[in-house]
This record gives C-alpha cells, structure tokens and sequence, in this order.
C-alpha cells in the first residue's frame, strides 16, 4: 500500500472518530441542557419581553422526530400564549396529507366540540402552487403552507407586473412594491420566528422573500416534548435584538 | 463579517479598528478555504442597511475598504496565479466613485480566472438583488429580448449577481445572531446553517472547522431534500393538485 494510500485510510478513519465523538458529545449536551431547561423555564408570560407576531414551524418529515399529536402540541401551546399567526410548513407537502390527523389533533388539544376544519384558497386564480391551509380560532390565524412555492408565485407575479408596465407605467420595480403585492396576493406576513423542528439546521425551501429578519431557533426535541421546550424557544426568541443595519 | 463593533467595544478599541481586525480576519479564512479547497466563497461585507450607521462610521469603513482593496490589487498577479476570480455583489452605484473603480478594476483583472471564486457583497441586500433582477427581466421584455412567457423562476435565478453559480452549501454567520439579515435569501434555501456566538474577529481555524464537521452531518440528508423539493416541482401542475385530501372545503 503507498504512503498517500495509507494517509487516505488514516484520515478517514479519523474523521469517522471524530463524527462519532461529536455525536456523543451532542448527545450529552441535550440531556444536559433538558434537564437545565426544566429548572429554569418559567410559564410565566410576564418572563417574555416580546412575542412574535407569526411564528412558522419548520417540520422535516424524515427525521420523524416529532408526531402529529406534538405538532399539533405546539399549535396548541402558540394559541394559548396569544401569537396571531401559526404556520406550519414541510417542503415536501407531506403535512398535507395528514390534514385531517392534525385538524383533529389540534381540536382534542384545544378540547373543541366542533372540530377545526381548515379551508383551502387560492389567492391567484389557477395557480396550483399557490395553496394555503388555513383556519381562525380565536384571535390566531392557522396555516398550512406546505404547498406554497414562493419562487414561482414570485415569477407569476412578476408576469403581471411585466404586462402592465408593457401597457402603462414603464417605471422601475420598487422593493417595496413588490413587497406590497406579494402581501396582498397571499395575505402572509413575515415570519418573526422559524422554529426548525429536527436537528438539521436547513430552512428548507421556507418563504424566501419573507425570512429576511426572521429568528431561526432550533426546537430543542430530546426525549418527548414538553412545554418547555417550547417557552425555551420563545424565551430565546424574546432576547433576540434587531439593529436593521445600524 | 459580524460583531466587529462589539469585538472593539470588549477589547476597548476604537471602532474603526474593530473593523480593521474584521478584515485582518477574512483574509485568514480566505487562507484557510483556500488549503481546505473550497471553491466559492461569498462573504457579506457591507449590507445595504448599514448605510444608516452615522457618516463617521460609514467614511470609516469605506477608508478600511479603500486601504484594503488597494492591497488586493498590488497582489493581483498572486490572485491570477491562483486562478481567483474575485467579483463584488451589490448596488455599486451607490458607492463613492473611487471604490467603484477600484471594483471594476479587480473585477476585470480576475475575470477569465476559474479555479475559485470570491464574491464580496458590499452594498448589497437580497431583495434588491432580486428585484433588481426582476428590473433586468422587464426592460429585456420592453426590449422584445424575451417574451412575457419566458419568465419563470429559473430566468430570475440566472439574473441574479450569482448567475451560473451553484447555491451555497453552508452558511456561516457570527456573533450569535440567528437571521439571515436579507443575505442570499433566494440562494439559500436548502443550505445549511451554521449560526455562532463567536464574534468575527475572534472566529479561529477550529471554529471554521466546528462549522465544516456540522455541514458535513447534515449534507446528506438536506441534499435529499432538495432533489425530492426539485423532482416534486417539475410535476405537472394538475399532479399536485390531486395530493389535496378530499375533506378539504374550498
């Protein structure tokens, strides 16, 4: 075997050992950080400077981390802390398919006699990939987006757009135009907090126009999921400061 | 490049000279990428929003910039020998005129160079990357370049400043802040996300590698993602449609 051979073979090895090594080291600090996280989150709302206004939940449905009853927990424990937007989102659009699992999950959770039932709507005529799942309860707006692909509801738009200025106006595209039509056609306003519920730390395709100052906060998920995990993200979120450049 | 500021304010050192160890420490990591054999970089010098720092700070950075940028053209045969193409990202115009030719001058120097890739991002935001591009498409639709049906998401991808680029693969950003700070918004969908406490002037070769080891854990499965999101695009629309449950009310 030649030397570079036998380096080839030593270095992996050693990476092998050092992911290995990492994974147990991970492993320690979450059982370490779960138990911290029991002591010191408090349920005491007085305890969060600020709430966001639009939370989304990131659901990687391969790593099969969290079950619909968790999902639909988090929902839940959202609703009771009085946040107005509740989006849950997978870029695959398997949520989707357990829609009728989560209406109910959510509505045991919320301990309803009627059950929630979500309504689908399609802001833009016949566009397929402009789909969104949504519900009332109370004074929060529930939300499906699963199925909702921004990039070619933004090139779509900017078809319409392109048409009218053929026709009227022939100024420049504002930033804030867009903004504005975007918002009027899909009626979703940017996310404060993304909370990504695996260990993967991918946004997966979320919203791109709108994450632009929104907190990514990993679900802290060890073991089964507790009210706490979820306050430890809201209190994490709550001491995040914006500067917006300055 | 962030936590330059708050670097100078723990260490009691004028701001300016925060700035300055900012620099002094992307040219490490340029080093570091470089041995390491990553083949694009991008890095987020000056956003967009940071002109609203008062003047003085502002004339600071663009005075650090010119001192700096003046050092990479004295070693642009160095660049060329290391076949470095080096291009700036962002609304250039509004810079001083100085800059900007010092820009054009690096940029055309480097251009024929393919073996790696800098781009630094100054003056840049996201969105106006986007609409920007968005702005591009519609003037080469009043100029019959392109029919009203060419457009789709893939044209606004080949608009944008990184055009014939592969998307990042990881994403570093410092100093414990969580957001992305309309930083390749677009381009990042499916990158990874290495978010740490470190402040950018202290960020050390192991942190870099802390980064590395976190990107290689997750590749595998956010690259499977990403073809699975890809595949379920290129559906014909109506095959999506019928996913939809049918206790669903319209």
């Amino acid at each position: 075997m030649s030397i570079t051979k036998s380096f080839d073979l030593f270095f992996s090895i050693l990476l092998i050992f050092v992911h290995r090594s990492l994974k147990i080291i991970v492993f320690l600090k979450n059982v370490f950080n779960s138990f911290q996280r029991k002591i010191n989150i408090t349920s005491d709302l007085d305890n969060y400077l600020k709430l966001p206004h639009h939370v989304v939940f990131v659901i990687n449905c391969h790593d099969n981390v969290l079950s619909i009853d968790e999902i639909a927990s988090l929902v839940n424990w959202s609703i009771q802390l009085g946040i107005e937007n509740i989006s849950l989102y997978d870029s695959e659009g398997l949520l989707v398919n357990y829609l009728s699992d989560i209406e109910k999950s959510i509505s045991n959770k919320l301990d309803l006699d009627r059950q929630l039932k979500f309504r689908c709507s399609q802001q833009n005529g016949s566009l397929d990939s402009n789909i969104i799942f949504h519900c009332e309860y109370n004074s929060s707006k529930l939300r499906i987006i699963s199925l909702l692909n921004q990039k070619f509801i933004m090139a779509m738009l900017l078809k319409e757009i392109v048409k009218k200025r053929l026709s009227e106006d022939k100024g420049k595209i504002t930033v804030d135009e867009f903004d504005q039509t975007l918002l009027s056609k899909l009626d979703l306003p940017d996310p404060d907090l993304s909370v990504l519920c695996s260990e993967t730390p991918c946004l997966f395709g979320l919203l791109p126009w709108n994450i632009r100052l929104t907190e990514i906060i990993h679900l802290p998920v060890f073991g089964k999921l507790v009210e706490k995990d979820f306050l430890s993200v809201i209190s994490r979120y709550s001491n995040c400061e914006q500067r917006f450049g300055k | 490049m962030d936590g330059n500021r708050r670097y100078a304010k723990k260490n009691h050192l004028a701001r300016s000279t925060g700035h300055l160890h900012g620099f002094d420490t992307l040219s490490k990591i340029l080093g570091w990428c470089k041995a390491l054999d990553v083949k694009e970089i991008t890095i987020f010098a000056f956003s967009f929003e940071n002109f609203k720092r008062s003047q003085e700070e502002v004339d600071d950075l663009m005075e650090i910039s010119r001192e700096k940028f003046d050092l990479m053209i004295k070693e642009i045969d160095k660049i060329n020998e290391h076949g470095i193409c080096v291009r700036f990202w962002g609304e250039l115009e509004l810079l001083p005129d100085d800059i900007q030719e010092r820009f054009t001058f690096i940029m055309s120097a480097t251009r024929d160079n393919k073996r790696a890739y800098l781009n630094v991002c100054f003056a840049y935001s996201s969105r106006c990357e986007i609409v920007g591009a968005m702005n591009k498409i519609k003037d080469e639709v009043v100029n019959t370049k392109l029919k009203i049906s060419d457009i789709n998401e893939n044209l606004i991808t080949d608009y944008l400043y990184s055009a014939g680029s592969q998307p990042p693969d990881l994403l570093i950003r410092t100093s414990g802040v969580v957001r992305l700070s309309d930083f390749l918004l677009w381009q990042s969908s499916f990158t990874i996300n290495a978010f740490v406490d470190v402040l950018w002037p202290e960020f050390s070769f192991w942190d870099l590698i802390g980064c590395l080891l976190n990107y290689q854990r997750y590749e595998a499965q956010v690259n499977q993602a990403r073809r699975t999101y890809l595949s379920k695009k290129i559906l014909p629309e109506k095959s999506v449609t019928k996913k939809l449950p049918c206790q669903v009310n319209n």
